[in-house]
């Protein structure tokens, strides 16, 4: 099984993880998915919704919840650390907390500083185990 | 200004305070009785309340649609483009009043509602109404005795779901072709815009048989899901966000159904040096194909928010950008005069103050707008942004981020390859816009960009009858063509023998 690269560039707001945790508590086992760069959104789904695969990359953890992006995305994400936070208004496409009148959302920061992560070491860790056995790295 | 816009709406439509579903020809409440409170971008106050659906409603729709499907799959074509002009003539006689309900429920100008957004939209159902009439099937003889007769079938029963941008136009878009094409709809629209089409219901609603189009609102989640998900469906169209259209996808593949996307882009607006060869009518042109961000308050998948000037005329065509930018008039969306409207949500607000941020962060210079806009009166709180241009490079955020937004970011080029490498480096290939008086250059330009719409000398046109859909992620299938009927039938294809005698196998 491959193992995912220590050094996780994902960092949360308190607003993220209180979010996170009221989800988990309604829904159970849960996954987050970014949705472009384009019009970023993050979607958060059951942990089986989506099906994982060749195409995808584990990020990093909010709380225990996986993180994932598409591997089209990466080198455009690498480097700064990456931020999830909450927002104000209705979520996008079947997103759990879109009835919750907020949703997530991924920023980075202005690379100005030294990249903190490489995407070539996290792609060539090779695609993420199964959500449901996944676990969380060392935050 | 809202208030007697309303009172002038309600004398001639039914407004509402609170919508049900629409399914079976009837408004019928949502059985879990919940309901989500609707407000207007214009003031950022309340405009009604709507459904708020879950699958046992989309059960009902399906029930409605399921019953009706036999019947209107034997409804000849003629019968059926009489009724799709017979809801055209009807929208039409009410076109300025349907403007103002999509002024109210997105924030759009009601300049653009009246010129661009209702006559598309109505323009849609009497494309499709000739296309159906027109259409054949076909005949081959196979041999003397083999005759192989083509007919082309509904599907059934369809799932529609649509974004906010264009809620009427996003709906007639993808309705007129299903229902031509003799199927049964379900449709689920924005939970950020979900009044329009039930103000349309309200009008159009009793011309359709019962059943033939149900409307079901409420959140993605909740009611969107249950739909796309669902066995009962033939086929699912969605227009929205890339995750979401990719569980939609997985979702079709559980049921072995096909499924049309439509996922947004990122798209260029390039202006060759020719452009500027002249102070001209085209140069003027040329001039509001860069303003062009600013339609739909850049609330469009197609917005052209990357620009790329050829260095040659750099500095001349900026600074008549910017004047022409300029002058694009803010104000109250329902005023006639304003150009420009209130973004859909606070939330849309935010993110492209945000991005402005970000690109002043970055490096980009500000060349005009760049603040928030207050717009006084009873719009004072409302969602408004001045018309941007930010100037810097193409590795910025700015340049590679969807603001969704009235802002251009614009940079220079030098060469032609150095132009379609740009223009290329995107996951997305939706829309792109060429500026240039070479015929040549414009064709091979053309045909050398990955986007499945590239607008020559010209922008945000959306005429039916040219086809409309992404390259690459931006999605799978075209609308707004006849080739949509394809998309929404099948194939019969009945194999015929005239010959008595046995093959000889068995």
């Amino acid at each position: 099984m491959a193992t995912v690269v220590t050094a996780t560039p994902l960092t949360s707001t308190p607003a993220a993880r209180d979010l996170i945790g009221a989800l988990r508590a309604e829904h159970g086992a849960l996954s987050l998915h970014v949705s472009g760069r384009y019009g970023v959104s993050v979607i958060c789904l059951k942990a089986d919704e989506l099906a994982i695969g060749s195409r995808d990359v584990l990020i990093g953890h909010l709380g225990d919840v996986p993180l994932y992006m598409m591997t089209s995305e990466i080198k455009y994400w690498e480097g700064s650390p990456l931020i999830i936070d909450v927002s104000r208004g209705i979520g996008h496409g079947f997103s759990l907390e879109g009835p919750r009148g907020v949703h997530f959302i991924l920023t980075k920061r202005v690379a100005t500083e030294k990249p903190v992560w490489d995407a070539d070491a996290i792609l060539a860790a090779g695609p993420p185990p199964s959500i449901q056995s996944g676990s969380p790295t060392d935050d | 200004m809202i208030q007697q816009a309303l009172n002038e709406l309600s004398q001639q439509i039914r407004i509402r305070p609170r919508y049900d579903n629409f399914i079976g020809g009837q408004w019928v409440a949502p059985v879990k009785g919940q309901y989500f409170t609707n407000l207007t971008p214009v003031t950022g106050k309340p405009l009604c309340d709507v459904a708020r659906s879950t699958a046992e409603d989309i059960e009902l729709a399906l029930d409605a649609a399921h019953k009706a499907k036999d019947a209107w799959a034997k409804t000849s074509p003629a019968e059926r483009a009489r009724i799709l002009n017979k809801i055209a003539d009807k929208m039409e006689s009410s076109l300025k009043l349907l403007a103002m309900v999509e002024t109210l429920d997105n924030g759009k100008p009601i300049r653009e509602t009246m010129a661009a957004d209702l006559p598309l939209a109505i323009d849609h159902f009497r494309y499709f109404a000739g296309c159906v009439r027109a259409q054949e099937g076909s005949i081959a003889e196979i041999d003397h005795d083999t005759v192989a007769y083509h007919f082309h079938e509904p599907l059934g029963v369809v799932g529609q779901i649509i974004p906010w941008n264009f809620p009427l136009l996003m709906a007639c878009w993808k309705l007129a072709p299903a229902i031509a094409a003799g199927n049964c709809v379900v449709l689920k629209p924005a939970e950020q815009t979900p009044m329009s089409i039930m103000v349309l219901m309200d009008l159009v609603g009793d011309i359709l048989p019962p059943g033939v189009l149900n409307v079901v609102n409420g959140f993605g989640v909740e009611a969107g899901k249950p739909l796309a998900q669902n066995k009962r469906i033939a086929k699912i169209a969605f227009t929205g966000e890339t995750t979401t259209g990719r569980l939609i996808m997985q979702y079709a593949s559980e049921n072995i159904i096909p499924c049309t996307l439509e996922l947004g882009g990122k798209s260029p607006n390039i202006f060759f040096g020719d452009v500027a060869a002249a102070d001209d009518e085209f140069f003027d042109k040329a001039l509001e194909g860069f303003a062009m961000f600013a339609l739909n308050q850049g609330e469009v998948c197609t917005c052209p928010s990357r620009a790329l000037v050829h260095e040659s005329i750099y500095d001349r065509f900026m600074e008549r950008a910017i004047a022409r930018v300029r002058k694009i008039k803010q104000g109250h969306p329902l005023d006639a005069s304003t150009m420009i409207g209130a973004q859909a949500s606070n939330d849309q607000l935010e993110k492209i103050l945000s991005y402005i941020k970000i690109g002043r962060d970055e490096g980009a210079r500000v060349l005009t707008g760049g603040e928030r806009a207050i717009v006084d009166g009873e719009t004072a709180e409302g969602f408004y942004v001045q018309p941007t241009i930010l100037e810097g490079n193409n590795k910025m955020r700015v340049f590679q981020e969807e603001i969704f937004g009235p802002v251009v970011s614009v940079t220079r080029f030098k060469t032609d390859e150095e132009a379609l490498a740009i223009a290329n480096d995107t996951l997305y290939g939706l829309g792109s816009g060429i500026w240039t008086r070479d015929g040549t250059r414009a064709y091979r330009f053309g045909r050398a960009i990955q986007a499945g719409r590239v607008w020559t000398n010209c922008y945000h046109l959306y005429p039916a009858h040219a086809a409309f859909g992404g390259y690459k992620q931006s999605g799978i299938g075209r609308e707004t063509h006849k080739m949509m009927l394809d998309h929404y039938q099948q194939t019969k294809n009945m194999l015929v023998s005239y010959s008595p005698k046995a093959l000889g196998f068995f």
